[in-house]
């Protein structure tokens, strides 16, 4: 399949879209701060300005470089899994990765552990997220088909899920029970510079690993072997692919929660745009996961202002149906 | 210089031995037919020649140099594998899938933009693909598929090409395009390793024939002293009628089962 | 047993209404549970259903719990709810180590063999429902929303106890504690204060803290947004209000990402101008001479302030 559009047209495109729900995202709240004065409080703030600038560069800011964080490493992350493991389905939350990363923050978070060492919740979601992707691994094998990795995903989910529950549950804080919604759907709300400052180097270095995989990920479109007479060394494959996705999906989980179908919708809708290749895959899903949380953050912003919806149900009312689609469409093809 | 030279080569799966001590070459010019029963060890035998399967022992060397010596990529710019599996996970266009061939290549001398593209375009050509160019690689015949996936190892422009049934599943008419275009390689200097189940199409194209038989080479080489009705019932348990013409080359005709065949073994 | 007709008439009228069986037979279902049911419930009913002066008590909310301990005689209260002992929901929290705490579920409460249960309006409502439907008696004590309903409910509480001496002097000293406040707050420029909660929770118009807050002559900038009730303040409003004292709640000792929003950056920058001072949540959640206790602190805290920036009457 050729590309519909021309692959750089498309990556600016797409960088185009981000920047204006980036930007979007800054003017959006329900204090109507006008665009001239926000911009300008975020910049270089007047003498009278100082609320606007805390609103702008400590709420909205934060805000938006998380949702578009989030969303390039869900959406990267997505690519990839689905080009290393030649699954369509693969993706952070159906095989259970944000799940088990977010049971890593919560353990790090309720039992005061981030209290004292802010690292330890990217540091612990870290390593939630690398124990369920080896397990799924581990469980559908290395040429795992798609039942198996599913099948997998959803052990590892569901486990994932009961654990968080059952901590939460757990903590003497009374509030601590009301936060599952948190850790299994995902939020943005009242996220930090300090957030983004524990997580935002996790993610970058997890973004660089998974960038690795790109010309592997070609190879393995005609399976193992042959990928693996073309050079390509299988097992650092495996190993950027296991990394990657742990530093950048374990980092955003650790302080947005658990988002899911990111990286499920977004890969599959750019790939007819990129011509199939996983490795062009890469950039365009990065990019497309960023605008595709930018506006679901947006859209619970403006649809709830003052409700804290969370962003997995947008993310879900997107993807769920899409899911259906698609195993409709396999079973079509199947038929 | 041999392009492929195996010496003594033990490899075991699951703690089973399926190689037991094979030595085999392939020079440039010939096609070398890989022939013996299902299970005989012939993939894991190609598997392992380079190096894709861990070895108990054996020496391998390609091109004089030995197989550990070498980097990934510069292996894979001295030997092409084409697996038995036609696996396409992605719809992506013909073209860029037979491009794939290119990717040992990349930082090369020869892996410039020019090189590559034209090594594509006569890939294409000898497997006779290229007005496929554009057409998803998921959405081809059976036919359509082996041919592409054939031209992508073309592509690879490696001296030596190691084909695992590629004749399977083609028709009559896609099997002999297939053997005339290994012969056209063969011909220009390059070395084939090909394994088949088709007697008589390996008798009329190879130049060599290796019997492999439980993880044993029976009988190396030209394919009318190997092909013996003794060695066909020992190997396959099968009685064939073998006739030799002028014009035709050999025929093997398969008939029926040896009485004291145990389908177990 | 008085019950049996009763509860026939409603399995009769439930296969007429439409209504679940099984909510018709949720008498049954709960005398069941009950164990020693007939026993029981029978001594329980024999009892007179308004004794003059109740013997044996028990609380179920934590607002009835601080009045009750305030008012009752010794032994006269049986047991306090869970929360009674909880600093972060009750003013009286090492006072109610002194009494033994009930679960509020009905059989835990039955076997106490009440002769009087004190419940908040909306707290444990199942439990309350068939206490009465056993012919416990039960007084409900309405969510106090202003500072007012410390000095009625005492009064309330005293009647119910039959402890009326007890309750009005407690009455008059909150009256006149709250009279001399309003006296020491005359005049003075109201100080723009808000109110933070765990989860970017705050307390509109219409709230204890409220009234709290305007009898310590603090502004609630809540109220001026016009958030009602208990109602969610995202933190850019709470921030562009500009509020000069700030108010949090005492913290629970584990973490919550709902009591994280309190040490948000954001939250911190307010902090640089308005002192944050933390309130003892338990003290606007019942109004109990406590909550007279924090006005007067808050009303210092604002003068202070006040007093620190030279601010004059606006």
């Amino acid at each position: 399949m050729s590309e519909p559009v021309p692959y750089p047209l498309l990556l600016a495109i797409l960088a185009t879209v981000v920047a204006i729900l980036f930007a979007a995202s800054l003017l959006t709240g329900v204090s109507g701060i006008g665009v001239v004065d926000g911009i300008s409080a975020l910049f270089y703030p007047a003498p009278g300005q100082d609320a606007v600038a805390l609103v702008m560069r400590e709420i909205r800011l934060p805000r938006a470089i998380l949702g578009l964080a989030t969303g390039l490493s869900l959406g990267l992350a997505g690519a990839v899994l689905q080009g290393y493991l030649r699954n369509p389905l693969a993706e952070p939350g159906l095989i259970g990765v944000s799940g088990a990363a977010s049971f890593g923050a919560v353990l790090a978070f309720y039992t005061g552990l981030a209290g004292w060492v802010p690292l330890a919740l990217p540091a612990m979601a870290l390593a939630g997220a690398l124990i369920a992707v080896l397990l799924v691994f581990a469980i559908a094998g290395p040429k795992g088909g798609s039942l198996r990795v599913i099948l997998a995903g959803i052990a590892v989910s569901s486990l994932a899920g009961a654990l968080v529950s059952l901590t939460l549950n757990l903590s003497p804080n009374p509030f601590a029970a009301y936060e599952i919604m948190f850790w299994l759907l995902g939020s943005l709300a009242d996220r930090s510079m300090d957030h983004v400052a524990i997580a935002a180097p996790f993610m970058v270095a997890g973004w660089g690993l998974l960038a690795l995989t790109a010309r592997s990920l070609d190879a393995l479109t005609l399976g193992e072997d042959a990928a693996a007479s073309l050079g390509v060394h299988l097992g650092r494959v495996r190993l950027l692919t296991v990394v990657g996705t742990a530093l950048a999906v374990g980092a955003a989980t650790a302080v947005a929660g658990a988002i899911g179908f990111v990286g499920l919708v977004v890969p599959h809708l750019l790939r007819p745009l990129v011509g199939a290749q996983p490795s062009k895959l890469l950039p365009a899903s990065a990019l497309g996961g960023a605008a595709l949380l930018l506006a679901a953050d947006l859209t619970v912003r403006l649809a709830a202002p003052d409700r804290d919806l969370k962003l997995g149900v947008i993310t879900a009312l997107i993807g769920a149906p899409f899911f259906v689609w698609l195993v409709l469409s396999d079973r079509r093809a199947a038929e | 210089m041999s392009l492929l030279q195996v010496r003594d080569l033990h490899v075991a799966l699951a703690k089973q031995t399926v190689i037991g001590g094979v030595s085999l070459s392939v020079e440039p010019g010939e096609i070398v037919g890989l022939i013996g029963p299902n299970g005989a060890g012939k993939t894991t035998l190609m598997k392992a020649a380079q190096g894709l399967l861990p070895r108990q022992s054996g020496i391998i060397t390609l091109g004089g140099d030995e197989l550990e010596q070498l980097a990934p990529a510069d292996r894979a710019r001295r030997l092409a594998w084409l697996p038995q599996e036609r696996e396409i996970a992605w719809p992506i266009a013909v073209g860029r899938l037979v491009g794939l061939g290119r990717l040992p290549h990349h930082g090369s001398a020869k892996g410039g933009r020019q090189s590559n593209r034209r090594a594509v375009a006569r890939a294409m050509q000898q497997a006779n693909v290229a007005h496929l160019a554009g057409r998803p690689a998921t959405a081809l015949s059976g036919g359509e598929r082996a041919r592409v996936l054939l031209a992508r190892a073309l592509a690879q422009e490696a001296p030596l090409l190691l084909a695992d049934e590629p004749a399977a599943g083609l028709d009559p008419g896609h099997q002999i395009d297939l053997m005339q275009t290994l012969r056209t390689l063969a011909d220009a200097g390059n070395g084939v390793l090909v394994s088949m189940h088709d007697l008589g199409l390996a008798a009329r194209w190879c130049n060599r024939l290796l019997l492999l038989e439980r993880g044993q080479i029976l009988a190396d080489g030209p394919p009318a002293a190997v092909l013996t009705t003794t060695r066909i019932r020992t190997a396959y348990g099968v009685e064939a009628v073998i006739q030799a013409d002028e014009a035709a080359g050999l025929t093997i005709t398969p008939l029926h089962r040896t009485s004291r065949h145990n389908p177990n073994l | 047993m008085r019950h049996r007709p009763k509860i026939i008439g409603r399995l009769i009228r439930s296969l007429f209404s439409g209504r679940g069986l099984w909510s018709a037979l949720r008498p049954w279902r709960a005398i069941a549970r009950l164990g020693a049911a007939g026993a029981v419930a029978a001594a329980v009913l024999a009892l007179p259903c308004f004794a003059a002066v109740p013997a044996r008590v028990v609380s179920l909310n934590v607002c009835t719990d601080q009045l009750a301990m305030l008012i009752a005689a010794p032994g006269q209260l049986v047991a306090v709810s869970h929360l009674a002992r909880e600093p972060q929901s009750s003013a009286m929290a090492a006072e109610a180590t002194a009494f033994s705490v009930t679960s509020g579920a009905a059989e835990d409460v039955f076997r106490l063999k009440p002769d009087l249960v004190l419940a908040g309006a909306y707290t444990t409502p199942v439990t309350v429902r068939l206490l009465e439907q056993l012919g416990v008696r039960v007084e409900r004590f309405a969510s106090a929303t202003s500072i007012d309903a410390i000095a009625s409910d005492l009064r309330r509480m005293g009647r119910v106890l039959g402890r009326e001496a007890t309750a009005e002097a407690l009455a008059g000293a909150v009256s006149a504690r709250l009279e001399r406040l309003a006296a020491a707050i005359a005049g003075s420029p109201p100080v723009r204060a808000i109110f933070l909660d765990a989860n970017s929770y705050t307390a509109g118009a219409g709230t204890l803290m409220d009234s709290l807050m305007a009898a310590a002559g603090l502004r609630n900038i809540a109220a001026d947004l016009r958030l009602t009730d208990t109602a969610r303040l995202p933190l850019e409003r709470l921030v562009l209000g500009k509020p000069q004292v700030l108010l949090v709640p005492v913290r629970y000792g584990q973490p919550s990402q709902g009591e994280a929003v309190l040490d948000h950056p954001a939250v911190h920058g307010l902090i640089g101008h308005p002192p944050a001072v933390a309130v003892n949540g338990a003290a606007a959640v019942c109004a109990t001479p406590a909550t007279v206790a924090t006005a007067e602190h808050l009303a210092a805290v604002g003068r202070a302030y006040a007093k620190g920036q030279g601010m004059t009457d606006e």
